[in-house]
């Protein structure tokens, strides 16, 4: 039997990086993961007999990130936009400075869309997996994506 | 647009890591998901009450009542032995 704290302590590196790449700033990342892990919490027993316990995890983290980014509308705007945010130890090289770019352009799509294209590109699951764990359908899924990169690849525009 | 493309799109974000030391506290994780358990463990049996006494106070307002008055002439019929199968 899977011991809760065991558990989440090996996990939490992944699971914050999920965030991250969900949130692209790492305290509102700290803050959706220490979310997510009272939740698993408060479900543990339900989560320890998941078939896939990592899958359930990583769904808790995409499902708060999703209902904070609905709750949270003053807090963003007290903090601002992203790209407002002081900016990241300096880039050294293009490479860095293109993913700078890219994660900043990421953070200005649309949560459901980000969830989207972070489930899909970054961490490689398949449609049926994300179309589960955002509890929508697989052409929701498709069509969400189709939308993402093109607001990824209108932000980049905007940017060069 | 192929998928490739689409993922070669946000490749550079693949290795992407958080970059300062992690804020996350599991003990904090696990008293906060203790209090939210006690809390609505609470919230459940304020409601089952409250619904027990709901349920208590539309039993006791069905009571069966009487249609008319107690007539002591017609409530000694109801006691004659007739009435009650018995010889007269």
């Amino acid at each position: 039997m899977i011991d809760y704290t065991e558990y989440v302590s090996a996990r939490l590196p992944a699971l914050r990086r999920v965030a991250y790449l969900l949130c692209g700033d790492e305290h509102r990342a700290d803050d959706v993961v220490q979310v997510a892990i009272t939740r698993l919490y408060t479900s543990w027993r339900r989560a320890r007999d998941a078939d896939d316990l990592d899958a359930y995890a990583r769904a808790v983290v995409v499902r708060t990130f999703l209902n904070e980014q609905r709750r949270s509308w003053a807090r963003i705007r007290l903090v601002g936009r992203a790209d407002d945010l002081p900016p990241a130890p300096a880039a050294a090289g293009p490479d860095l400075e293109t993913r700078e770019q890219l994660r900043i352009a990421l953070t200005r799509v649309p949560p459901r869309q980000r969830a989207v294209l972070v489930l899909r590109f970054l961490l490689d699951l398949p449609v049926a997996e994300v179309a589960r764990m955002l509890r929508c359908s697989e052409g929701t899924v498709k069509s969400q994506t189709s939308l993402g990169l093109a607001a990824v690849r209108r932000q980049l525009g905007a940017a060069q | 647009m192929s998928m490739d493309d689409d993922r070669e799109l946000l490749a550079p974000l693949r290795d992407l890591e958080p970059p300062g030391a992690s804020t996350v506290s599991v003990a904090q994780a696990i008293r906060d998901g203790r209090r939210r358990k006690a809390a609505f463990a609470a919230a459940a049996a304020v409601m089952v009450a409250l619904v027990a006494v709901g349920l208590g106070l539309s039993q006791r307002q069905q009571l069966p009542t009487a249609a008319g008055r107690f007539d002591v002439a017609t409530a000694g019929l109801l006691c004659s032995p007739r009435s009650q199968g018995g010889r007269s």
